[in-house]
This record gives C-alpha cells, structure tokens and sequence, in this order.
C-alpha cells in the first residue's frame, strides 16, 4: 500500500507551502504520496511545476472549500 | 520586584533589556541578560567586509557597553530553559528564575547540513566566513562564480542577492576581471521571495549585470574535487568560486517543554510575541517561527513591542500593543547604490528608488545603531526611520 503524508500548509504564504513540501519530500521514501494543503492559489503552480522539474509525479490538483489540494507521488 | 530574564545579547536582547531598564525602576524589575560570549555583533558589514571594504573589529564590540547600568550581563550558555518551572538553566549550573522571559538568543548556520560545503563553498554570513571568502575574491583571476542559497529560512533574506550584485561591481570595476560570469541559484519559484522586490528591484539589476539565475533549485551535495552542485532536482552545476548560503537553525537551546517546530525555531505568535501557551515568555528576533524577514530591524520592532508588552503587564496586569510585521531594510543594488524595503503583515513594499543617498545611509547606520539605537538615550524609538525612511 502506498504511504501517505500530509503536508498542511494553510495559513501559509509563497514560498511556505512549496518549501514544506521540499522538506518532506527529502525526509520520505520513493513512492510515497505527498498530499499538499495549501491556501495560496499560487501553490496551484509553483508546487507541480517543481514536482515535475524533479521528476516526480503529479497526480491531482483540485479546490476544496477554502483551499487546494496538489497531491504528488515521489520518484 | 519581578525578575526579567533576557536570553543572547544580539539586537533583539539588547533592546527589550535597555528599553526596560529605562522604563522600569530598581525596585520594580531586577533585569539579567545572559550571553554566550558577552561580544555584540554588528552583521550588516560582513557584505561589505567580504569585498574588502570593511573589517571585523569595527563592527563588534563588548556587550557591557551596550547596556544601561543596572543590567546584569551574565556571561553565559543556556542549557535548557523550563517555561513550567519558569527556570533558565545555565551550562555553568547556575540557575536563573524569572517572572518574564525573552528569548533573543538568535539563528546558528549549519554547514555539516550540506555534504561538502564545508570543503568547498564559502559564505558572508559571519565574520569568520566573511574574511575567509574576502581571501578567495581578492584571488579570483577569472571563471565562473555560482553564489546560492542552501537552505530556507535565512539570516537576512536580501543578502545573497545584494551580495552578488557588489561582487560583480567588484569584479568588473575594482579588480578589472574580463573573464567571469556569476550565476544564481534560486530554491524559490522566482528570483526573490518578495514579489515586488524581485521584479523591480532584483530581476533587472541581475539582467542589467548579465547575471544568469535559475529558480526552483535546492541544493543537496556538493563535490569539492569535481567543483560541483548537485541539486535535489538532479541538476549540475560546476563552479570555480562558489558562495552558498548554509542552512540556519534556531539557536541550539534545549527547551523542557516543546517550544519549537523541528528546526529549533521558537513557536511564537505573530503579534503577541509570546511563545506557545505562555503569557510570560516571549520571543523576539531570527530565533522565531514568524512568517517574516530575520532581520535586524525586525528584532528592534519586535523588541520594543514585547519590552512594552512586558512594561504594561508589569503597571496595569495587561499588555495590548501588538507587532505588525513592520520591516525595513536597506538593500544594496550596487556598490555605491542602495533602495529602501518597507513593509508590514498587511502591506506589501513598493516605490523602490535605487539612490547614492541610500547607500549613504546604509553606510551610516552602524553608527547610529550603536550610539543610539540600542541605548535609546532620546527615549525615541525608530528615530532613524522617522527621520530618512
């Protein structure tokens, strides 16, 4: 089964959320899913667009009520 | 009388234990402010110490004489603090209580958190490292300089990119060099963190100079005998110059209770300034988790706001004045030129003008800063701001 982590970056502004998610990217193994909540819209682009320079797979990006959810899987 | 503990003598320590001292009486407040080795350090100069054009001892002077008489200046490392028995532990095993505590005790940089770096990058961000790259600069003939950053959150956030926008000044005009290209690597999805600022200010001051940038790149390793970067997202760059700037931690202080996020930088509310669920510690400065700058002038808003808070506490049982997020920085685009940075939690900095006179400013303000800024003598605080900024 593939393990999951939650990276809540509500509340928290460019480059927060992208750099949280760089920090616990480094900390988990390959294959782990990487579910990102963010409330700055622009996480939207920086966080896939930095997931696919890295080489790691975007499998979601989608609006919930009051923030997005950019999910990735790790190379 | 009530005890005020003060931990790390930097600008944030300073501060709230001279503002106290002159708000509160002998018989009201007893103040001690423990540091790790009882020297001041002023850190604006090491970007220009690491070009040569300043040097260490102007900068750094004995904390004793920073502060107001009737300061216990304990000399000091702090062990381990206990906010539940309201206890600051000392390495010497002296213990301290207190009834209000400050923590100011800084950011540390880590290199051993890059594998190489310590072989093979330089960096400004300390006296120590700054004359030690002024070494590697004045020897530079020609080739390629990568300057970076190695890790977020960091001392003073403009300073990477000030500092390569004075070296290449350096290089073209002091040192005549023909033969060199700087390039900048960016963890950021754009060149500065700070929208404004990296449009107007930094992105055509690199383009004017033709220095290359390159974003979303955090470094991971660095092979010392190849003269290479090796980035987490799989990219190389080879150097011949390299300046990195190393990951910051909180300052290494052992906490009782869980006060810090996994970085040891310290919990602490964004306008109260007090830490986690305690009303009588607050945190002031580059050791806090505030989503803002660790600069200078934060750590003197920050301190006078928590040395009000605590006066207030102290006179009336409650404490109302909160910080706002207001940071001001000078920031250097060339050797002889400087704009002016401004902002606060609501409004983003804007109106950059790149003038002689900012320099000059910059320039002038370590006097400021150690003949009136930290002692106050005017009981006005911010003078400098209100009179030029």
């Amino acid at each position: 089964m593939t393990e999951e982590v939650v990276v809540d970056a509500r509340g928290s502004f460019c480059p927060g959320p992208l750099m949280e998610t760089i920090k616990t990217i480094r900390k988990v193994p390959s294959g782990t899913k990487i579910v990102v909540l963010s409330s700055d819209e622009g996480s939207t682009k920086d966080i896939p667009k930095w997931a696919e320079k890295a080489g790691h797979q975007v499998v979601e990006v989608s609006k919930e009520e009051d923030h997005w959810k950019i999910v990735i899987v790790k190379k | 009388m009530k005890k005020i503990v003060v931990v790390g003598g930097g600008v944030g320590g300073t501060v709230v234990a001279n503002r106290l001292r002159k708000k509160l009486g002998k018989k009201e407040a007893e103040i001690t402010l423990v540091d790790e080795n009882g020297m001041h350090y002023y850190l604006p100069s090491t970007l220009f110490t690491f070009i040569g054009m300043d040097t260490p001892n102007k900068n750094v002077k004995p904390e004793e004489k920073l502060l107001h008489k009737g300061i216990n200046l304990v000399v000091d490392k702090v062990s381990q603090i206990d906010a539940d028995n309201r206890k600051v532990k000392l390495e010497s095993g002296k213990e301290l209580d207190y009834d209000y505590l400050v923590i100011s005790a800084g950011a540390t940089v880590d290199e051993s958190l890059i594998p190489g770096f310590k072989e093979g990058a330089h960096h400004f961000h300390g006296y120590d490292a700054a004359v030690k790259l002024y070494e590697a600069v004045k020897n530079f003939k020609g080739g390629k300089v990568i300057i970076g950053i190695g890790g977020l959150p960091y001392r003073c956030p403009p300073s990477p990119y000030e500092a390569t926008l004075m070296l290449y000044d350096y290089f073209k005009k002091k040192k005549k060099i023909k033969d060199f290209e700087i390039e900048f690597l960016s963890p950021l999805p754009r060149l500065f963190s700070i929208e404004p600022v990296s449009r107007e200010v930094f992105e055509p001051k690199f383009e004017e100079k033709g220095i290359k940038w390159h974003e979303m790149v955090n470094v991971e390793s660095i092979d010392p005998e190849k003269k290479m970067v090796q980035t987490l997202e799989g990219e190389e760059f080879k150097y011949d110059l390299l300046i990195l700037t190393p990951p910051h931690r909180g300052a290494p202080i052992q906490y009782a209770q869980e006060l810090t996020d996994d970085e040891n930088w310290v919990l602490t509310d964004k306008n109260k300034l007090t830490v986690k669920d305690y009303d009588d510690v607050y945190a002031v400065g580059d050791i806090t988790n505030i989503p803002t700058s660790k600069a200078g002038s934060v750590a003197e808003f920050e301190a006078e706001v928590a040395s009000m808070r605590i006066y207030q506490d102290i006179k009336h049982g409650s404490a109302d004045e909160l910080y706002d997020g207001k940071t001001v920085c000078f920031v250097i685009t060339d050797i002889g030129k400087a704009t002016v940075v401004k902002f606060n939690f609501e409004n983003p900095p804007g109106n950059f003008k790149i003038t002689r006179f900012n320099w000059m400013l910059k320039k002038m303000y370590r006097g400021y800063y150690f003949r009136i800024m930290l002692k106050n003598p005017l009981g006005l605080n911010n003078l400098f701001t209100r009179l030029f900024l």
